[in-house]
């Protein structure tokens, strides 16, 4: 157990860790603005996938058998994550004006559980589109290691990962801090009456929230697909599981909380996996997560809520 | 009832309440309230505490719908048109709702034993292609062949009736065609039998009748009709239900907070909602959104309309800080300033949006006399600009001072309305301070 193998299972973990925070992310946008949170946000990435497998075949992208990829994969790519994230940020508007948003004014649990009602619906339709077995994804990218030297592995497709992720994330910070969308929508998750007397759509404004945390979660289906190489109508719950609990240990609500809590969950996970065995990997993440809910309840980066008026 | 008004008063009020209630359940807050606001007036509404002040407040700022009544700003109603983005909505979320209903009328678990189950036992590429023959397929109610422990079954579409089992899949396939030919054919009418032509490749021509009784003949023929006269109703119904209610949806909230808002109403609160995590700058910001163009892409990749909208709101929230004395503030979190500041930017704030009318509930609570004073200055200075107001207050002195006419609100009921000459005499409103039949 050198320090290299450490460092190989770290980069591991913060490579799994970026696409746990990309789809962390679409649970903490939306509990920040409606405090809802949003049970089919795992479901609805696995149709991300399910797209992304029918939209591989349709282009026709081949796996690569050379140690570089050609322009024409990453452009296939490009295009891929774009559609997806435009397909699953649609659905996740389309679901919030027909499910959720007739529900805005009704107590809290009714539109959680709708949420768990819809969680099943697309988990149906997952099974419609993929069929019962799991399915191989493509390997697009060549497995050639970029590092120079035998030590450390990091791959196009940890590449990729990164290559997506950081700029995604980049984008979305900017966005919320920013421009007046952000305003609309800080504003609204701290006062949504004030936000609507002072002339803010409040409802356009969750719908946009809704699709940016539906837009990374569909980015995020490429990137799984195209990492993880397996998917199945299945995959949404346990993704969605420990996404949830990202944002839970960054504190919901915040979406630097959700990275940094996707990040320690991949880490966990990885570290987990190498020294105590992948059996147990799960179990850590949870134990760690209860560990630190006991001495931070709102999570790593969250405030205290003051209960609303 | 003629009412006094100042001279200033144009024909149309500003804000015309008129005959408005509002119940909670049996409880009535605010009873057929007539109240005219002229422009470029102060008004003040006062009463006892629990007399429905705020709740008359709610109901113009479009917090609250009135259970009946209207409230009317410069003659319209302010509410949402039905307008074609509602009309496409409706129609959209009606057909989904519809295609839903469908699949719940034509039998979801049969069309999941039709669609996926079957795929699960014989060995086919699991493909949208798939989907769509079975789909198909099930909608005809056409036959279909299934595999069970190692034979193979002709069987209805959805797999719940088997017409026969047969150790060879080729043998299968045949005999499926020939009973399907034969279900045609009883389809097309009945007594019809199929031509001997028909059934070229079967293995013994007249075995398929013996096959099947009469009666599940009927029923199979039956088949396509029943699932698409289901299909279409449940398309229908769930598309109209799903329309309707989304209009229904649409209608309770049609007169919604920001509609009025938009229109040139604003408030300030009694319990001060500021975006208290937010700076100064931004909370009046926000007031000003729709005056920046450019959409989601514009905002993202800023681009000069965009920016320069940015820089003209910037402009304006300073100015408005600047008019409440707020400006050298800008940068700190609302939440930490001191509290006659954070009631002066939310004035700021409302003001910002370019509000002609803007509605204070109680300004002046837990204000020391100074602040009071220079609050009342404030207030007139609003009125300068051309703003009228509308004043829920307490302090007497200020409402009696500022005021150009002063209504009287008691369990819900206005019980007088005039100068405030004429209210500081009217006996009612004595009574209703003091209590007791003076």
């Amino acid at each position: 157990m050198s320090a290299l193998f450490f460092l190989q299972q770290c980069l591991i973990g913060l490579t799994n860790g970026a696409l746990v925070a990309l789809m962390a992310l679409g649970y903490t946008m939306v509990y920040g603005i409606i405090r809802l949170i949003n049970f089919a946000h795992g479901d609805l990435i696995m149709l991300g996938a399910c797209l992304a497998l029918t939209l591989v075949g349709a282009f026709g992208l081949e796996a690569a058998g050379t140690a570089t990829a050609g322009v024409a994969t990453w452009l296939g790519i490009a295009l891929l994550v774009g559609l997806c994230g435009l397909f699953c940020g649609l659905v996740n508007v389309a679901v919030d004006r027909l499910v959720y948003r007739p529900l805005r004014d009704a107590p809290k649990l009714a539109p959680l559980v709708s949420a768990i009602g819809v969680s099943f619906i697309f988990m149906n339709i997952g099974l419609f589109w993929l069929g019962p077995a799991d399915r191989s994804f493509p390997q697009l990218l060549p497995t050639a290691n970029l590092l120079p030297g035998e030590g450390l592995q990091f791959g196009w497709k940890d590449l990729l990962v990164l290559v997506v992720v950081v700029p995604l994330m980049a984008a979305l910070m900017v966005l919320v801090k920013s421009t007046r969308l952000g305003k609309a929508m800080r504003a609204v998750s701290q006062d949504e009456t004030a936000a609507a007397l002072v002339g803010v759509d409040v409802d356009r404004v969750i719908a946009a929230t809704f699709f940016l945390g539906g837009f990374l979660g569909g980015a995020a289906s490429v990137i799984y697909g195209l990492y993880i190489n397996t998917i199945g109508f299945q995959m949404g719950f346990q993704n969605g599981l420990y996404a949830f609990t990202a944002a839970v240990l960054g504190g919901i609500g915040s979406i630097p909380g959700a990275v940094i809590g996707g990040l320690v969950i991949g880490l966990v996970r990885a570290l987990s996996t190498a020294y105590v065995g992948e059996r147990w990997a799960g179990a850590m993440v949870f134990a760690i997560l209860i560990v630190i809910l006991v001495f931070r309840p709102e999570g790593l980066l969250g405030r205290r809520t003051k209960e609303k008026v | 009832m003629k009412r006094d008004r100042p001279a200033s008063a144009t024909d149309i009020p500003l804000l015309d309440i008129d005959r408005m209630s509002m119940r909670f359940g049996g409880l009535i807050a605010v009873s057929d309230l007539d109240l005219d606001v002229p422009e470029g007036n102060i008004v003040s509404l006062i009463g006892p505490n629990g007399a429905g002040k705020t709740t008359a407040f709610n109901c113009v700022s479009g917090i609250y719908s009135p259970t009946s009544g209207s409230v009317r700003f410069e003659g319209h109603r302010l509410t949402q048109s039905f307008g074609p983005g509602v009309f496409w909505t409706a129609l959209a979320i009606g057909l989904v709702v519809g295609l839903f209903t469908a699949a719940a009328a034509v039998d979801v678990d049969r069309l999941w034993l039709a669609v996926v189950k079957r795929g699960m036992a014989i060995d086919e590429p699991f493909t949208l292609e798939t989907v769509r023959r079975r789909l198909r397929g099930y909608f005809r109610a056409e036959l279909a062949i299934d595999q069970m422990a190692g034979k193979w079954r002709v069987v209805s579409a959805d797999g719940r009736d088997v017409l026969a089992i047969r150790r060879d899949l080729a043998d299968a396939r045949s005999l499926r065609n020939q009973l399907q030919a034969a279900v045609t054919a009883r389809r097309a009418g009945p007594g019809t039998i199929p031509d001997a032509t028909d059934m070229a490749g079967a293995a013994s021509p007249s075995q398929p009748q013996a096959l099947i009784s009469d009666d599940l003949l009927d029923r199979l023929a039956a088949g396509k009709a029943r699932v698409r006269f289901r299909g279409w109703a449940g398309l229908l119904a769930g598309g109209l239900l799903g329309a309707a209610g989304t209009i229904a949806i649409w209608r309770r909230g049609r007169r919604s907070p920001h509609v009025v808002a938009r229109a040139g109403i604003s408030r300030t609160f009694q319990n001060i909602r500021l975006f208290s995590n937010m700076t100064v700058l931004e909370n009046v910001l926000v007031g000003l959104d729709r005056a920046i163009p450019g959409g989601a892409l514009a905002m993202l990749f800023r681009t000069p309309a965009n920016r320069r909208g940015e820089e003209e709101a910037r402009a304006r929230a300073v100015e408005a800080l600047q008019f409440v004395g707020l400006a050298e503030a800008a940068n700190r979190i609302a939440g930490q300033l001191p509290y006659g500041d954070q009631r002066r930017l939310e004035i700021a704030r409302a003001l910002a949006t370019g509000a002609r009318l803007i509605l204070l509930d109680e300004p002046a609570a837990g204000m020391n006399p100074t602040e009071t004073t220079e609050l009342a200055q404030l207030i007139r200075s609003i009125r300068d600009r051309g703003v009228t107001v509308l004043l829920i207050e307490h302090h007497m002195n200020m409402v009696m001072r500022i005021s150009d006419r002063v209504a009287v609100l008691d369990h819900g009921v206005k019980i007088a309305d005039g100068t405030p000459a004429d209210v500081k005499r009217n006996r009612r409103v004595i009574e209703a301070y003091l209590g007791g039949e003076a």
